[in-house]
This record gives structure tokens, C-alpha cells and sequence, in this order.
């Protein structure tokens, strides 16, 4: 009985019964009654994603703080964090609130100006770092793959990469590698993306029946 | 080793003093149980969980009687009624048959092998036994007889003690582990004792006389060397070091005491293995123990006591004692002594007092299991173990005791943590040289920067519409539908910017001149995210692009909100009430957002606006499969290439043609990382080759 109340009920209440409808409001479109409780859920859980988000910033700064409070290893870069976070998350929720409390005031621009000066000076150039690693890491890998791994398929692996990075932009006189890149893209690439498209559709499909059959239940911890 | 707490000197394992200063060293008194791991106290037979045997039938028992008599619980069932209803049963079975009372049977019995001593809680029940043995001497001794009389008896028990210690002694391994079965530990010790006395003679330090009972100092001389020996202040000086003085008996000799006072008949054929425990530990032996106390070889570490012992004395078939008391007459007994033994109402008595139950439901109760169970049951030693299954326990007790010693961390070996070689580092640097020449190569010949002309490496597709390639029909796509829009005033393009700074510095210069053509159509941007660093990435490139011409306003876009829930986030934002959009427009380097935005907007039905996307150039193969069919994606503008292929479409000036003016900076990269690539394979194909010739 308490098995019942505890478990069965709350998951068929909330968890069976609304995928149920929202997956019934998009197989009948012709059912408006079902179609609008579809988009309020949809809605309602959209409010509960923000909710988490909210969540998940009160989560960092608890174990980071924690961290710094109890001087654990490594809590300077906790300390470290937490006030970049807090520089970066100030501007913007300080002028989003006063667009609500005082919308004609001076400090808007003041603070939108400090918002953009931090994205694009601190944030983007460091994005645009750790994405120029990644150019020098591949690069490492490729030139020393023959010398872990010597055999037709890495040779052919290797042709293929080089013919994609010169085919995308072809030196005057080779244009013809833009067609070969062409053709490696859109027909064997195109093919190998549809069967990935086609496995994730069918998981989607295998995932959503266990959790209407209640086999799997990721919200629960049980 | 225990290191002593007073005086810091290490001791042998086991130790109970310091050998150093004399410091009492820290016990453990507890046994683990080698089935479920459970600390147990000493004195235990069974485990307090899971009820296993602590101590093995053969083994010797480890509790510590001296030192806590009390504490020694009565585990098993009836043990300490065993002797007591063999002496009720043997004294009635000598009243009827008018034979001597059993001295034979139980000095026989004192090394018979088969018997079990099963816990210290014999030896309870013996010193219970003992006590009231030793009242009735006493009564003896008040009631009459002479003190001559009494001092050459007494001198006689000494005798045969000592006589017993030296029988002990000389006995085989196995026989005084049997005897120990029977005994109990401080009769083995005693023997032990005897055997280290042997090994190193030292001068004898006698029994303290203070540890002599009044009413047995003065029934006689306990010897001669005790009475000349001064009082030590150790209340338990070790009989070891008072047994030199006493001649050890080779196996199978008869002592000079004994020659005196045997007959000179052969001795008796040895009894059958006689089942009772406590029968075999007579009374005037028991009455001994005060006496002395023995150093209690008390586990340490993990492994208990009797696995200990068992390493130390790996002889699991006990050998029957009898032929080792072959010597002893059993007329030895004098009758003094015979006369001691309980007559059957003293016996019953005894009963009375049987020793209390310390545990379980029967606590505080005297005498409630019966007798009978105790003599029913299979209790002896010998046969309840045979030999063969001994050997074969012995070998997993010392296995088990192997595994015990060893540590609890198994220690891996340490990785070896090599730095990189030397061509490794050189690789390592040649890769990096290049690619930093190549970036330094870019920056100077970027356009602005240089100071001299460099010409274009690498030029974008011209005619696009006419070409067959699968990406510029993809691009020409998006571009008529753009071009195709017929927006009324009021109504918009949802430009979902699903990207953040790290991909940015692509995605602008793919999403810049979609952007750019869709102002140009007088269109109305909407931006949308389910990123919240996108919103801030399409105001910084929304507010560049209007700067950059004087046709396009700021009124021209919006910044909607942030849409948290992913896919969730991209369906209510569909379904949203309000104005729908003409077109959507989705930027993003992930294929994760590609699909949502697709996949909704699919969903949407047929009144669904179209969409157009401007993906990264690793991207465009997932685009692809959505673009075949007659879906809602009707066209896609992949990598700079793509976006360079669209200014030229729209025929944008050279400082608004970004994608362009990176062409040649990508085109060096490429080959960069082209030609690095083709050094490595040739360098590493030919050393492969040159190895495999070697």
C-alpha cells in the first residue's frame, strides 16, 4: 500500500499520464483540448528548466564556497570563481532589474556597457583560445598517427582529412579538391550522419517507451 | 613488536611486560572471528555473530584465566557439567565395585589426547571445582591429621607435580597439544614452561611465597629452592625461570622420584581415550594454578591466538599420552589423596553450585542444561576431528593466516611516469613552430595590417546557382528564400543564435551575411537562444552589422529572452501566442540544437515557417539529410567558404565581405596543417619500414 502511494501513484500522476498527453497532442492536432494542454505543460516545464538553472548557480556556490571556507585543496581557484562569476553575473541581473524598477535610468547603459566589455574582451577571447588548443592537439594527433597506429585505414583517414581541409578552401589552380570535398561531404559523410540520425531517433523512441512503462525512471533516485 | 609506552623499547609481539623496564605493554583482548571478521573478547569458543568456532578443537585456548577468571563466559553448552556428572557417574561406579577411586583414570586422562579442552570456561568450572576440592583439604587439614604426616604428603604432591611438569616436558609436540586439549592453556603453558626451561637454563627464581596459599604452605615444603629463594616483587614470577632446578625426563624415563615410589611391576596398558574434559585435569593439579601465573601469549595482531599457535606448532595429529606415562604407577596415589575425592553427596553438592550462566536467556541461572546433553554429545576431540581433516585444516588456517599478514593495500607498482622523448619533444616542437609561423604568417599578411599587397590565395565559387556542387545548392537555397520573403509590416525573422564565444569567431562570419541580406529586405530580427551567452553574442554582431551601414537601423532586431528546457524551450517557443515568424533562422555549430529547432518546427504541421540555417563547416554533414527532403530546412550556408560564396552573392563591398577577406588566412592554415600532416606519415612510414628491416 505505501509501495502504491509512494511510488506508483506519484509516477503514473506525474509522469506517465503528462508525457502521455503531450505525446497525444502532437499525434492529434486535431484535438485542440489536447493540443492546448500540451503547450501548457510544455510550458510548465520550461519554468521548471529556468528553475533549475536557478538551481544550479545556488549549487556552485555552495560547493565552491564550502571549499573556500573550509580551505580545501584547491580552494583559491574555488575563491577564484566564484568571483568571476559573480563580476560576470552582476551587470546583467543588476540591469535587468532596474528595467523593471527604474527603466529610465542612467546606469543602464553604464551596465550594458560593462556587460559588453567583459564578453568580448575576457569571455570571447578565452573561448577563442580554447578552441585554438583544439587546432593544435588535432593537428599533434594527426601528424604522429602513423606512428601509433600504421595501417590502410589510418593512411586513408589521413588522405581524407587532407583533402576535406584543402578542399574547403581551394589554392587558385586546385579547385577541382572542392568538388572531391564535395563529394566526400554530402555522399559517404551524408550517409554515415543518416544511420547516426536514424540510431537516435530509434533510442528516443526505445527511451520514451521505457519511461512511459515506468522500466526507467531517471527523475527517480530508486 | 610493541613498542613499550614507558620507555619506548620494542617487544617481541605477543609480550605482556616490557623486557626493558618491566612496564605493562598494551593488549588487544579481542579475537576476530575468521568467518564474518567480527571482534570478538577473549575467552570466546563461538562468535557473538555469526557463531563460527574461534578456536579450533586442536588449538590451544587463548583466554587469560589469571588475569580475568570471571570474565571467561560459558559459551558452550554444559561444559562446565561434564566433570561433574563423570565424577558423580565414576564415584558411584567405585562405591559399587569397591575398586580405588579413579586416580588412575584421571591422572591417564591428564594426557590423553582425545579430549577437548573447549574454552577458558573449563577452566572456570574447574576452578570452581578446585575450590571445593580445596575447602574439603582444608576441613581435612583442621580435622586431624598430624602436621608430620602432612608435611611428607605434601612433600609427596610436590614430588608428583614436579614429576608432571618433567613427564610434560619430555613429551612429544604432539602429545602436549593433545594434553592441551584436555587441560587447558595453563597446564600447556605449564609444560611450555618446562620445554623453555630446557632450551635456556637460568638461575631459578622461585615461587613467590606470598602467592602461596596459607593452608598449602603449611602442608609442607614446596621446595627448597622456593623456600631459599627471596620474595620477588613480581606477583607472577614465570615458572620458567623456577624449572631449571628440576631435571628433565627424557621421554620414556622413569624420574628418580618415581623408581622410589612405582612398583616394580610394568605400568598398566594406557587407557582407551576417555571422552570427558574436565576428568582429565584432576583436582590436586587444578588446586596448582593459583599458584603461578604464566605470561598470556595474547594476539596482537590481526590473526588470533590459535592461528598463531598453529603456525608455531603445525602437529595436528595428537598422539595418544598414555605411552608417555607409561612410567607412572597408578599406586602412586596415595591415600591421603584418594581420600580426597568427592564422595557422591559431595558430589551432588557440586551440582548445586554449578557455575552460573553469564549469557543468553538463561543468565543468572545455575544448572538448567542438563548433564546428560553434555556426555551424549560427540565432545571428543579425536574423534570429532580426524587427522586427516586437521592437516587439511591446518594447511587453510595457515593459509588464511598468510592472507591475514598481508596488507591491507595491495601495493601496485608505481607507474612509470617517463617524460617524453626526445623526438617526442621535437615533434612536439616542430608542430608548434609551424603553426605559430603560420598564425604570425596570417597576421601579416592580413589585409590592413600589411604593408605590402598579398594577392588572394584562394577565391570563393563564382555562380553558385549553375554549380552542381551539393553546398552551393544548399547555399543557393537559402538564398532564394531569403530572397523570397514577402514580409508585411509587423512581420518578422526569429534568428536563433545557438552558439557562444568559442565558436563565435566562425559562426560570425557565417551568420554576418545571412544577417546582412535579411536587414537589406527591410526584414524584422527577432533573437532567440536556449544558450544564455547567445543573446549576448548576436547583440555584439547585430550591433557591429547596423554600425557598419547607414541603411540598417536598430529597430530593425530585438532581443527576445533567453530559452531554457532545450528542445522544451524551442517547442513553447513555437507555440507561443503572438505573431509567427516568416522565417527561422538558425545559427549553430552543434548538431544538438540543429535538430530541435527541425525537429519542432517540423511538428508544427504545415503552417510551419520555413527555416534556413548557417552551420559551422563540420556541421554541414548533419545538416545534410534534413536538407534532401521536402522538408522545413530549405537551405544551409556552411563555414566561412559558404559565407564567403554568399557575400559574393550578394555581392557585398570588400570591408563588409569578412568571410572573404579570412579566406586567405584559412587557406594558410589549411595547408599548414596539410603539409605537417604528410611529414608526419613520411617520416613515420619510413621509420616503420626502416624498423622493419632491422
Amino acid at each position: 500500500m505505501s509501495s502504491l502511494i509512494k511510488r506508483w501513484i506519484p509516477t503514473l500522476l506525474f509522469t506517465v499520464l503528462p508525457g502521455l498527453v503531450v505525446l497525444a497532442g502532437y499525434l492529434l492536432p486535431s484535438n485542440q483540448t489536447l493540443v492546448d494542454f500540451r503547450h501548457e505543460l510544455v510550458e510548465w516545464a520550461v519554468i521548471v528548466a529556468a528553475f533549475a538553472f536557478l538551481l544550479g548557480v545556488f549549487n556552485i556556490l555552495r560547493v565552491h564556497g564550502r571549499q573556500v571556507f573550509r580551505r580545501r585543496q584547491g580552494w583559491f581557484y574555488s575563491l577564484v570563481l566564484l568571483f568571476a562569476m559573480v563580476a560576470a553575473a552582476t551587470p546583467p541581473t543588476t540591469q535587468a532589474i532596474l528595467e523593471v524598477v527604474r527603466p529610465d535610468s542612467p546606469v543602464h547603459k553604464t551596465l550594458e556597457d560593462a556587460t559588453s566589455t567583459l564578453f568580448n574582451y575576457t569571455i570571447s577571447p578565452l573561448g577563442a583560445s580554447l578552441a585554438a588548443l583544439l587546432v593544435f592537439t588535432l593537428t599533434l594527433a594527426a601528424f604522429r598517427l602513423l606512428r601509433t597506429r600504421r595501417s590502410a585505414g589510418t593512411v586513408f583517414f589521413l588522405l581524407v582529412v587532407a583533402l576535406v581541409l584543402l578542399g574547403t578552401t581551394p589554392l587558385i589552380g586546385l579547385e577541382w579538391l572542392a568538388d572531391v570535398r564535395d563529394w566526400i561531404v554530402n555522399v559517404p559523410g551524408m550517409a554515415g550522419m543518416r544511420g547516426l540520425l536514424l540510431g537516435v531517433a530509434l533510442g528516443t523512441i526505445i527511451t520514451a517507451l521505457r519511461v512511459f512503462l515506468t522500466i526507467e525512471r531517471p527523475y527517480s533516485e530508486s | 613488536m610493541i613498542h613499550c609506552p614507558k620507555c619506548g623499547a620494542a617487544n617481541r609481539r605477543g609480550s605482556r611486560f616490557c623486557n626493558e623496564c618491566g612496564e605493562a605493554l598494551p593488549m588487544r583482548t579481542a579475537l576476530r572471528c575468521p568467518m564474518c571478521g567480527t571482534m570478538n573478547p577473549v575467552g570466546n569458543v563461538y562468535c557473538d555473530r555469526c557463531h563460527a568456532r574461534l578456536i579450533p578443537m586442536a588449538a590451544l585456548p587463548s583466554a587469560e584465566p589469571e588475569a580475568e577468571p570471571e570474565q571467561a563466559p560459558i559459551k558452550g553448552p554444559s561444559l562446565s557439567t561434564i566433570p561433574l556428572e563423570e565424577q558423580r557417574e565414576r564415584a558411584a561406579e567405585d562405591k559399587v565395585t569397591g575398586t580405588e577411586p579413579g586416580g588412575v583414570d584421571w591422572l591417564s586422562d591428564l594426557s590423553e589426547p582425545g579430549v577437548t579442552a573447549e574454552t577458558g570456561a573449563i577452566e572456570e568450572a574447574e576452578a570452581e571445582e578446585a575450590a571445593d576440592w580445596l575447602a574439603q583439604l582444608r576441613a581435612t587439614e583442621v580435622t586431624g591429621e598430624t602436621e608430620a604426616v602432612e608435611e611428607v604428603e605434601t612433600g609427596k604432591t610436590e614430588d608428583w607435580l614436579a614429576a608432571l611438569r618433567e613427564d610434560d616436558a619430555s613429551k612429544s609436540v604432539e602429545a602436549r597439544v593433545a594434553g592441551a586439549d584436555e587441560t587447558g592453556d595453563w597446564l600447556a603453558e605449564f609444560r611450555d614452561a618446562a620445554l623453555e626451561e630446557a632450551e635456556e637454563p637460568e638461575p631459578a627464581v622461585p615461587v613467590e611465597a606470598v602467592d602461596i596459599p596459607d593452608w598449602l604452605r603449611d602442608m609442607g615444603p614446596i621446595g627448597s629452592d622456593a623456600e631459599a629463594a627471596p620474595p620477588a616483587p613480581e606477583p607472577a614470577p614465570p615458572v620458567v625461570e623456577a624449572a631449571p632446578e628440576e631435571p628433565v625426563a627424557a621421554p620414556g624415563e622413569i624420574p628418580e622420584w618415581l623408581q622410589e615410589v612405582a612398583p616394580p611391576e610394568a605400568a598398566p596398558p594406557a587407557p582407551e581415550p576417555a571422552p570427558p574434559v574436565v576428568e582429565a585435569v584432576p583436582e590436586g593439579v587444578s588446586s596448582v594454578r593459583p599458584l603461578v601465573e604464566f605470561p598470556v601469549e595474547t594476539e596482537i595482531s590481526e590473526a588470533p591466538d590459535w592461528l598463531s599457535e598453529l603456525e608455531a606448532e603445525p602437529l595436528p595429529t595428537p598422539a595418544p599420552a598414555a605411552p608417555a606415562l607409561e612410567g607412572i604407577a597408578f599406586a602412586e596415589i596415595p591415600d591421603w589423596m584418594q581420600a580426597m575425592r568427592p564422595r557422591p553427596a559431595q558430589a551432588e553438592a557440586i551440582v548445586e553450585e554449578e557455575p552460573l550462566e553469564t549469557g543468553g536467556l538463561l543468565r543468572g541461572l545455575r544448572g538448567v542444561i542438563t548433564p546428560a546433553f553434555a556426555i551424549e554429545a560427540p565432545l571428543v576431540g579425536e574423534s570429532a576431528v580426524p587427522p586427516e581433516v586437521r592437516e587439511a585444516g591446518l594447511s587453510r588456517a595457515q593459509l588464511l593466516q598468510s592472507l591475514l599478514a598481508q596488507p591491507d593495500e595491495i601495493s601496485q607498482p608505481k607507474p612509470l611516469m617517463r617524460g617524453p622523448r626526445v623526438s617526442e619533444r621535437i615533434q612536439r616542437w616542430l608542430v608548434a613552430i609551424v603553426l605559430i609561423a603560420t598564425a604570425i604568417l596570417i597576421v601579416l599578411t592580413a589585409p590592413g595590417i600589411s604593408m605590402f599587397y598579398i594577392p588572394p590565395l584562394t577565391q570563393p565559387a563564382a555562380a553558385p546557382e549553375s554549380s552542381q556542387r551539393m553546398d552551393l545548392q544548399h547555399l543557393m537555397g537559402t538564398y532564394d528564400t531569403i530572397q523570397g520573403l514577402s514580409l508585411a509590416p509587423g512581420e518578422s525573422v526569429l534568428a536563433a543564435f545557438e552558439y557562444g564565444p568559442t565558436e563565435a569567431d566562425e559562426l560570425n562570419l557565417v551568420a554576418e551575411p545571412l544577417l546582412r541580406h535579411l536587414l537589406g529586405r527591410g526584414a524584422h530580427i527577432s533573437i532567440v537562444s536556449t544558450r544564455p551567452e547567445g543573446m549576448t553574442v548576436a547583440a555584439g554582431l547585430l550591433e557591429r552589422i547596423v554600425e557598419s551601414d547607414d541603411q540598417y537601423t536598430k529597430d530593425q532586431y530585438s532581443l527576445t529572452n533567453y530559452r531554457p528546457g532545450n528542445a522544451t524551450g524551442v517547442s513553447q517557443l513555437l507555440v507561443s501566442p503572438g505573431t509567427p515568424p516568416n522565417l527561422i533562422l538558425v545559427l549553430t555549430a552543434q548538431p544538438g540544437p540543429l535538430r530541435w529547432w527541425i525537429e519542432q518546427t517540423q511538428a508544427q504541421g504545415e503552417d510551419a515557417p520555413p527555416m534556413v540555417a548557417g552551420v559551422s563547416a563540420a556541421l554541414e554533414p548533419a545538416a545534410g539529410p534534413y536538407l534532401a527532403g521536402a522538408g522545413k530546412l530549405k537551405g544551409a550556408v556552411s563555414g566561412l567558404g559558404g559565407a564567403a560564396v554568399y557575400e559574393r552573392k550578394l555581392a557585398l563591398s570588400d570591408s563588409d565581405a569578412s568571410a572573404t577577406r579570412q579566406l586567405n588566412a584559412l587557406a594558410v592554415g589549411h595547408t599548414a596543417i596539410v603539409a605537417l600532416i604528410i611529414v608526419g606519415a613520411v617520416l613515420y612510414a619510413l621509420s616503420g619500414l626502416r624498423r622493419r628491416e632491422e
